[in-house]
């Protein structure tokens, strides 16, 4: 058999794992009922680098979409080439057009509100017309440009995210170069003007992409669910580096976000069990969908409640039952709340960031509440602010009732004490 | 265990025998047209010397084996066994060669002692016959002899990173690039070999200006090793207007992937770098940017990478690169004083040598190095059978050429030991 047919089969039938769904919706109101068009196009990422030689990936589709207007449930059910892919989000986010990426799953996907954070935008007359951005790089020049103009921080990644986006792929470098070479067409350039048009309203990337990367995983990230931080990689290389493989241990993550360092544990730790708790309901959801989509929901538990110097009931009577306690908690102080990025500022969750005065709020109620929770010389893996470790040591010198030990702080890459360890000895001796 | 004295005697009684019984023509090969220069068949003279030697070595072995002084030495009980392990395949072959050629001589002698009568003829051609199976045979032992000989290279399975540089020529030389880099994309999953990109920057129209790629798979580094050094093609560009042929040239380099036994680094050497946000990092800053920088201080030697989106995946792209880059350059030192040592400049040829062209007008691919062409250009480029084709004669070149520098040392020595 000729060699390059192996190739061509699999860039041809790619598994879908990937799509993103743009659909232009009007309205049509007849007596009770009203009726939604819509006509779109599903552009699917395959496992390989995209499309190649003549393979286009985009399908160009028909749907219908229908609501009664007497259900107070608020579900649209739309019909892709005859296939129904039942999606929820609340009517009002349907207004003009929707984009947004979607995982396929058996070809039914359970969607929720992600774009309803998002200001609605259409695409402006500032966006660039097909004449003047006839290549993806030519749109990212173009993008890049109006970025840098308007102060948007990494103008060019940001444009060449959101295009590579665009075109279905994590990053415009996957593209070959018959994929390069070629025009975009119409929808594609709208779908980046509409995107780019978010990150001039200074969405991050991560939310407007709809996913990022965190170690080996592929998490969803939505607003306002916290966006795993790079740094926080090497929280979880410096928890496998002390763990053995074949041990069963149990963790517990207080404050776990879109499921980042818990999902990535078990992901190494094929015998670990976490549970993990986060006060945000989205973030819980967020965490169980990822974890679903990861297939490590099985080895999870995951409550919707908040720590503080209380347990919530669902952590009680739990006491010597964890391994570990990790956590990258709230801890940016209150003061430094304001100069953030508008980033962070304007999307992400405050909660998942304010840390209090001294921002070390949640941090002071984890080690208060220690003795509850871990075994015997278990171990609490903090990621914190290059402040924090100092202050840790004083607020357990003048707390000494908790029986908790500061065994180690190690540093980022840029030599911040960024990463705090600490043991749990025994029984405090008083309350 | 074959029998190490009777392969020695057949040996001698052989050589002895070969003005007696065969004609002067080389062993029972006729029907090839071997001569010395063709160099590397049995007839050799000195390849025949080289073979004879290792018998002689092989039954020394056999004897130190069973020697009682040796017994008990235990380094030295190992070091024999290691070596007989090797000749001991190469001698049982040696020693089938041997009966073949006997049998051959047999059949020969009775083929010429025949008188012409009917029953006699039916008698010379099942002879015949039988002497065509016989040279069959003694050829394909010949070939697995001389595979035996041609030492293992260690890095002949190690991973490879391949790196993709467009040479002279503007826009086409980097849309040749491109055209080579998916050649080697193709030819690898036709391989089932991993291909993962490492570095990637295009350009508008399509083209490559610079890739590199990590491969994983069976005898990577024996196949691909021969695809380094420049390429260059002759065609019209798309780029061409007026229709006018260009000559553009990209370049491949080939580095093996050290295997985990082959280079050690010391964390406490590499010092790991990300870019610096501003103030306070963690969960003040929001940033997609998760480049990484390795430097390794002793050398000085630096990788990076800014493909993946997550930091943990470009540190380990970046150690692969490191480790690769600091791997080459000690093996590049041992090749440099070896070849001092040898006092010639035989080994791998230089990066920067023209091995190749892809001439679209003539519709055919020549190897510089073999003298070999190829037609139909477009099908070479889908990177399967036809490729596959030049490597191997490539690799089989480098075998013959390897046997034979090792039969030059061994006259060397044989000369110095006289």
């Amino acid at each position: 058999m000729a060699g390059p047919m192996k190739t061509s089969h699999k860039l041809f039938f790619p598994n879908f794992k990937r799509a993103i769904l743009c659909i232009d919706f009007w309205t049509r109101s007849c007596s009770k009922s009203t009726f939604l068009n819509g006509q779109g196009y599903l552009r699917f990422e395959g496992g390989l680098s995209c499309c190649h030689g003549n393979a286009s990936a985009t399908k160009s589709m028909d749907c219908s979409v229908s609501k009664q207007t007497d259900s107070k449930n608020e579900t649209l059910d739309i019909k892709i080439r005859n296939q129904p892919i039942s999606r929820h989000f609340p009517w009002t986010s349907v207004r003009r057009t929707f984009s947004t990426s979607v995982t396929l799953q058996k070809d039914v996907e359970k969607c929720s509100a992600s774009s309803n954070n998002f200001v609605e935008t259409t695409p402006g007359p500032n966006g660039p017309t097909l004449f003047e951005c006839n290549s993806p790089q030519a749109a990212v020049r173009w993008w890049s440009a109006v970025f840098s103009e308007r102060g948007v921080p990494e103008a060019e990644v940001s444009a060449e995210f959101i295009v590579a986006h665009a075109l279905g792929l994590k990053q415009l470098h996957e593209l070959t170069s018959p994929v390069l070479a070629r025009s975009l067409t119409q929808v594609e350039l709208d779908i980046i003007n509409r995107l780019c048009t978010k990150r001039m309203q200074r969405i991050p990337v991560q939310y407007i992409v709809g996913d990022w990367d965190f170690r080996d995983l592929t998490l969803e990230v939505r607003p306002p669910v916290f966006i795993p931080r790079p740094e926080t990689e090497m929280l979880v290389d410096l928890i496998l580096g002390h763990y053995s493989e074949d041990s069963k241990l149990h963790f517990l993550e207080i404050g776990c976000g879109s499921g980042a360092i818990s999902l990535s544990l078990l992901s190494e730790l094929l015998l670990a069990r976490v549970t993990a708790v986060d006060c945000s309901e989205q973030a819980v959801q967020l965490t169980m969908e990822n974890a679903d989509r990861l297939g490590l929901q099985d080895r999870l538990t995951v409550h919707c409640a908040a720590v503080t110097s209380q347990l919530p009931k669902c952590l009680q009577g739990k006491s010597s039952s964890f391994d570990a306690i990790i956590s990258n908690p709230p801890y940016i102080p209150t003061q430094d709340m304001e100069g953030l990025q508008p980033e962070i500022k304007l999307y992400e969750d405050a909660i998942a960031l304010c840390g209090g005065p001294d921002g070390m709020d949640l941090i002071k109620d984890i080690l208060r509440n220690t003795h509850l929770l871990l075994k015997p010389e278990g171990f609490i893996w903090l990621e914190t602010d290059s402040r924090h470790p100092e202050a840790i040591q004083t607020w357990l010198d003048t707390n000494p009732g908790m029986g908790v030990e500061l065994v180690g702080t190690y540093q980022d890459y840029h030599d911040r004490p960024r990463f705090t360890q600490l043991r749990y000895k025994n029984q405090p001796s008083q309350l | 265990m074959s029998n190490p004295c009777h392969i020695a005697e057949l040996q001698n009684s052989r050589q002895g025998s070969t003005t007696g019984l065969v004609s002067s023509c080389s062993y029972g090969t006729g029907s090839r047209e071997s001569t010395n220069e063709d160099s590397l068949s049995m007839s050799n003279p000195s390849l025949r010397a080289y073979l004879e030697h290792l018998a002689q070595e092989h039954q020394q072995l056999c004897r130190e084996m069973v020697d009682e002084k040796n017994a008990a030495d235990g380094k030295k009980q190992k070091r024999l066994r290691r070596r007989l392990t090797e000749l001991t395949p190469l001698v049982e072959k040696m020693e089938e060669w041997v009966n073949k050629q006997t049998e051959l001589n047999e059949i020969e002698e009775l083929i010429s002692d025949a008188p012409g009568s009917a029953q006699d003829k039916e008698m010379r051609e099942l002879a015949l016959l039988e002497k065509d199976e016989c040279l069959e045979d003694a050829d394909s032992l010949e070939q697995e002899i001389l595979s035996l000989l041609t030492p293992v290279d260690d890095t002949d399975d190690n991973d490879i990173i391949m790196e993709f540089s467009a040479g002279v020529g503007g826009q086409e030389a980097m849309l040749f690039t491109a055209d080579m880099f998916e050649m080697y994309e193709r030819f690898a999953a036709y391989r089932d070999w991993d291909f993962q990109k490492l570095e990637y920057f295009t350009t508008d129209l399509g083209g490559l200006r610079h890739a590199s790629v990590s491969v994983s798979g069976d005898e990577a580094y024996k196949l691909m090793k021969h695809e380094a050094g420049v390429h260059r093609v002759q065609r019209v560009p798309k780029t061409e207007k007026a229709g006018r042929i260009h000559t553009s040239t990209m370049a491949v380099a080939v580095l093996p992937q050290p295997k985990e036994i082959d280079l050690k680094l010391d964390p406490k050497d590499l010092r790991i770098e990300t870019k610096k946000a501003s103030g306070a990092g963690g969960q003040h800053v929001n940033t997609t940017d998760s480049a990484v920088r390795i430097l390794h201080i002793p050398t000085g030697m630096v990788a990076e990478s800014q493909q993946e989106r997550s930091q943990l995946k470009n540190r380990s792209i970046a150690m692969v690169m490191l480790q690769t880059k600091i791997y080459n350059s000690i093996l590049e030192q041992r090749e440099a004083t070896e070849r001092s040592m040898r006092r010639s400049q035989v080994g791998t040829s230089g990066r920067s040598e023209k091995i190749r062209t892809y001439n679209f007008q003539q519709d055919r691919v020549t190897d510089h190095r073999v003298g070999q062409s190829v037609f139909d250009v477009e099908g070479f480029l889908l990177g399967g059978e036809r490729l596959e084709e030049l490597i191997s004669s490539l690799v089989n070149e480098e075998e013959k050429e390897m046997v034979t520098r090792m039969l030059e040392e061994f006259e060397e020595s044989q000369k110095k030991t006289l």
